[in-house]
């Protein structure tokens, strides 16, 4: 067997493996495009429609004309925005101090952020029902935000850590024996080596608060402050379920959020530039 | 690296970095880049957790919490619990779900890292459909595979019965048997969940040395060994973050089972969290007996976790 | 663009955002405003809110701060808000006359029997306004009242040579003959999901049979002849003649059955009419709808939407609300238009209003039985006119005790006999637990 025929297998079988991983995930997402483009009595036709032979927009005339959507979706890019940089700011701040500094108790705080994800949400809302109403923070985004950072801010702490850790530490002494503080060294040597750890956590940071609903229910209230997940679940009570407006809905709350991402992903390469570990 | 003596930009910003150096040890700037992060946790997680453990040992409906109504009743919610026997039901249910969940996510999210991690053509498309899944509002993931899954006009049976792989187009039920319907919430659940894993690994894998590769090559190491020794080594500690972070979402996660099956057909699919659900906040709302069940739930992950760290350490001494 | 300028873009985003969310809060902590909480938030329901809500500020200078929500959220919200101290006003459709009698039993609810009478008690219908009242009080006023039917393919019927079913015995007969399960056409839909609609047909077919949940004193007597009766119809008109997917049947299964032509008989509220016609309006000429049939009796679940009152500081404006949506015809007709025919006023003075509507008009064999009165109508809360209110059933309910009866004897295999003695176990084993 030749080289060059070993390498066009692998690429064949690589390709192979691509085109499968699209199935799989792109079928569904196919499902709920063309879903979103049928006719309400197309939807349950048997035999499918595969493709909508006419088209129709009126399930997005209708989520723009009879439901406030926009307003919805911006709410959700505010609530995510904020909670997300600030997830990943104390995260990776609070990570960098559990990775390479000392501090009493701090193995104890590092698991203790876990505590989060172990208690089942449904019953963690009504106490913070009660902090937020003390506080002052019930039925506002602000609010909402800051109670996403309890799922997030674990997350990016745990994930940075490694992260962090597998920046070698002589890179950053050296920078400071060339006269950087440390907050500077985190800042042009330390962060840069990271940079895809703090993309890929941003990104799931992100899209936990886009896809969450129980904490999105419960914290905020006023139709005009909602966002996406509980205004979206109304098209889909257990009595009535309207398909076309929420697969009309659900296209357009995935698909600028994708577009963003694949943008963003390529940070997860190039965030790389600098430092020369990958030789 | 050299501080560059530049835009007035530059001096503001090197004076307020330059604080780490001069006037505050990293002795306490290391719990001043922690403290932010604590006073989130104390208010936000550590008043609520307690506020639970709190309620499980009380008798109270989830309406008279406000007045401080209820009593207490010591272990009573827990002997209430260990005689119940949908809880043991549910707890199985419950650990075999994440645990079937996890460990596929983590399988197959690997693999497709890898995979994605090759170069071809189309790779930045594909690496942005992947993370579709993901973004999907939970609502919406649950009613495009009901339409999937539908028996009468589904697309899943349409395409087998076209296939000829069965003789009626509602020959399977998805839903509606035990085994196929956890079968299809196990399935939901790996689809919208597994692109985390993607994310997370393939982020990792772009921080490996590459000369640690053609050092491993140089030595004449094949593919497998190279995969094992290299790639399966340095990946490793985010994998297990992430088995026990999933472990812990899937062991809670309520949206997706609940809103495909209810915990049906004949509770096969009955999840601590719908447990929890139906005692604690719809019926008889008896929020200490929920209380009671997610303690337990949380004591189970915390033993999960110490297990872990203790797996970690001897990792870290070896 | 480079890291340093990602992060410092991402930065300024942040603190935009921030800034941008402050005032939002502000503005709106300066208005006392009328909290309205409702699950019936269907997009064209919530337009229809909407439109009433605007009619009320320009006639009595109060604006209202609506919040829509899902039905499953209801309980989780209200107990969140009471723990906050801060319940809405006025709650409505909320559909679950055990949860708000609760309410009322605390001393959080407002009586409402002296709006019943400023509007005109005569003009109500009296057997929707006894659900809703407990120890004397009116805790909640409906407004709107349903009751599945048996939607029926009269094509397919006649194809059969049946006539429309009244008793169970016409049913299965009929059944028999519709059948055709390799052509793709069931004859029926008995919904067994582990959902409240199986909770609602199954608790109707025991009531058929004469059986009960409970009985006068409260105590579970689900092990009853009636109830191995109905339940051994029930399960079987299921695995015989209903999908081979029945088993996660909820509402929105048992109504797409019909919908899409599946089945040629499906229970279900008015709200079909609607589905109908968005969805298969060729099924309109041959639909019909007769009472749910019947064993010994008839007798269903009366289903009600309706307005409760919390006590704070904008009651009185709350019940000014009320009064204004249910005294004024325009503003009521409002509450209906969302589902035609699939809510039917409680006052009897609304319903010519209603009869005037274009698709009640065009579907006489449609509507007669989802909107004209009867005295069959039964609920949960009350299983007879002799029954005290019955605090126990929304446990019943959550629990899913019928739903997982019917599956244990669907999918399991197991004997009719067996599967009720352990619902009956495990009802009396919660009902136990709950305090008066």
């Amino acid at each position: 067997m030749t080289r060059s025929f070993r390498r066009s297998l692998a690429q064949g079988r690589t390709y192979l493996l691509v085109i499968l991983l699209l199935l799989f995930v792109g079928f569904p997402l196919f499902w709920m495009l063309m879903s979103s483009g049928k006719l309400n009595s197309d939807i349950v036709r048997i035999p499918p429609v595969w493709i909508p032979f006419l088209p129709t927009l009126e399930h997005y005339e209708e989520l723009f004309e009879v439901t406030q959507f926009g307003r919805w979706f911006l709410n959700s890019l505010l609530v995510c925005s904020l909670s997300t940089i600030s997830a990943v700011t104390l995260g990776v701040l609070g990570a960098y101090s559990l990775s390479r500094l000392k501090v009493r108790g701090k193995e104890l705080l590092g698991r203790s952020v876990l505590l989060a994800y172990m208690f089942p949400g449904v019953l963690l809302v009504i106490p913070l029902v009660l902090v937020f109403t003390r506080i002052g923070l019930m039925n506002s985004q602000v609010g909402l935000a800051l109670a996403y950072l309890t799922f997030a801010l674990p997350f990016v702490m745990w994930v940075m850590r490694d992260f962090l850790a597998s920046v070698p530490v002589d890179l950053e002494e050296a920078a400071m024996i060339d006269g950087a503080s440390r907050l500077e060294a985190l800042r042009d040597v330390v962060l840069p080596q990271a940079f895809p750890g703090i993309i890929a956590t941003g990104i799931f940071a992100f899209l936990f608060a886009w896809n969450e609903y129980l904490f999105a229910a419960v914290l905020v209230r006023s139709h005009d402050l909602q966002t996406l997940p509980p205004a979206m679940a109304n098209f889909a009570s257990a009595m009535d379920t309207r398909w076309g407006l929420i697969m009309a809905a659900s296209t357009l709350a995935t698909l600028p959020m994708a577009i963003a991402f694949a943008f963003v992903q390529k940070y997860l390469i190039t965030g790389l530039g600098a430092g020369g570990v990958k030789g | 690296m050299t501080v560059e003596a530049a835009s007035p930009q530059e001096t503001v910003a090197t004076r307020v970095a330059g604080i780490g150096r001069t006037l505050i040890p990293d002795r306490w700037l290391g719990l001043v880049l922690l403290a932010p992060s604590a006073v989130v946790f104390l208010l936000l997680l550590i008043y609520p957790l307690l506020y639970g453990i709190w309620t499980s040992f009380h008798s109270v409906d989830i309406l008279d919490l406000a007045s401080g109504g209820g009593s207490f009743v010591g272990f009573d919610n827990y002997l209430w619990l260990l005689q119940n026997a949908q809880f043991w039901h549910a707890l199985k249910t419950s650990t075999l779900y994440a645990g079937i969940v996890v460990t596929l996510q983590i399988v197959l999210g690997t693999a497709v890292a890898l995979l994605l991690h090759q170069s071809f053509k189309g790779r930045a498309f594909v690496r942005g459909l992947v993370l579709f899944p993901y973004m999907m509002p939970v609502v919406a993931v649950i009613l495009v595979w009901m339409l999937l899954y539908n028996a009468l006009f589904g697309a899943i049976n349409y395409i087998l019965f076209s296939l000829g792989l069965i003789s009626r187009i509602d020959a399977i039920a998805w839903l509606s048997q035990p085994d196929s319907a956890f079968a299809g919430v196990v399935l939901v659940s790996l689809w919208k969940y597994f692109p985390f894993v993607v994310v997370i690994v393939l982020a990792r894998l772009q921080v490996i040395p590459q000369d640690l590769y053609e050092a491993a090559r140089i030595d004449g190491a094949g593919a497998w060994s190279r995969f094992v020794d290299i790639t399966l080594r340095e990946i490793k500690d985010v994998l297990i973050v992430i088995a026990l972070l999933r472990t812990i979402f899937m062991f809670n996660n309520f949206e997706v089972v609940f809103l495909l099956t209810h915990g049906g057909p004949m509770q096969a699919t009955l999840t601590l969290p719908i447990l929890v659900y139906e005692t604690a906040l719809d019926g008889d709302r008896a929020f200490g007996r929920g209380s009671a069940i997610a303690v337990v739930m949380f004591g189970l992950l915390m033993m999960t976790m110490m297990v872990y760290f203790r797996f970690l350490r001897r990792e870290d001494r070896q | 663009m480079d890291r340093r300028q990602f992060l410092k873009s991402a930065a300024v985003t942040g603190a935009i955002a921030a800034g941008a969310a402050i005032p939002g809060r502000g503005a709106q902590a300066q208005q006392t405003m009328l909290r309205f909480s409702t699950p019936e938030a269907d997009p064209q329901q919530i337009k229809g809110w909407e439109s009433i809500f605007a009619d009320f500020k320009s006639a009595k200078k109060v604006s209202v701060q609506p919040e829509y929500g899902l039905w499953d959220d209801l309980v989780k919200k209200i107990a969140a808000d009471l723990v906050a101290g801060t319940p809405p006003a006025l709650i409505a459709g909320g559909s679950k006359p055990g949860f708000m009698i609760d309410l009322a039993r605390r001393g959080l609810t407002i009586d409402l029997a002296k709006v019943v009478d400023e509007i005109g008690r005569d003009d109500f219908d009296a057997a929707a306004l006894a659900q809703w009242q407990y120890k004397g009080q009116q805790v909640s006023i409906p407004y709107g009242q349903q009751w599945a039917v048996l939607w029926c393919r009269t094509d397919l019927f006649e194809e059969a040579g049946v006539k429309l079913p009244e008793t169970w015995d016409d049913y299965r007969a009929a059944a028999e003959k519709i059948h055709k399960p390799d052509k793709g056409l069931y004859a029926a839909a008995f919904p067994a999901g582990r959902t409240w609609n199986t909770h609602i047909q199954s608790i109707a077919h025991i009531w058929s049979a004469g059986g009960y949940f409970f009985d006068e004193k409260l105590n579970v007597v689900l092990d009853s002849p009636e109830t191995v009766r109905a339940i051994r119809y029930y399960t079987d008109m299921v695995k015989r003649f209903s999908p081979p997917d029945a088993s996660s049947y909820g509402f929105r299964e048992a109504s797409a059955a019909y919908t899409t032509g599946k089945s040629a008989t499906t229970f279900y509220w008015g709200r079909v009419l609607t589905h109908l016609y968005q969805q298969n309006p060729a099924l309109l000429k041959v639909s019909q709808t007769v009472f749910i049939p019947r064993d010994k009796q008839y007798k269903f679940g009366a289903g009600h939407d309706e307005f409760t009152v919390m006590k704070g500081p904008n009651s009185a404006q709350a019940i000014e609300l009320v009064k204004f949506m249910l005294s004024d015809p325009d503003q009521f007709y409002r509450l209906l238009a969302p589902v035609i025919a699939h809510v039917v006023p409680t006052r009897k003075s609304i319903v010519p209003k209603l009869q005037q509507h274009e698709w009640v008009r065009d579907n006489p064999r449609i509507v007669k039985t989802l909107i004209e009165p009867h005295n069959y109508g039964a609920s949960d809360t009350f299983e007879s006119r002799n029954h005290p209110f019955n605090y126990k059933m929304d446990a019943m309910i959550s629990k899913n005790v019928l739903p997982d009866m019917v599956q244990r004897i669907v999918v399991g295999g197991d004997p009719v006999e067996k599967a009720v003695s352990a619902a009956h176990k495990t009802a009396t084993d919660i009902a136990k637990d709950i305090k008066g």
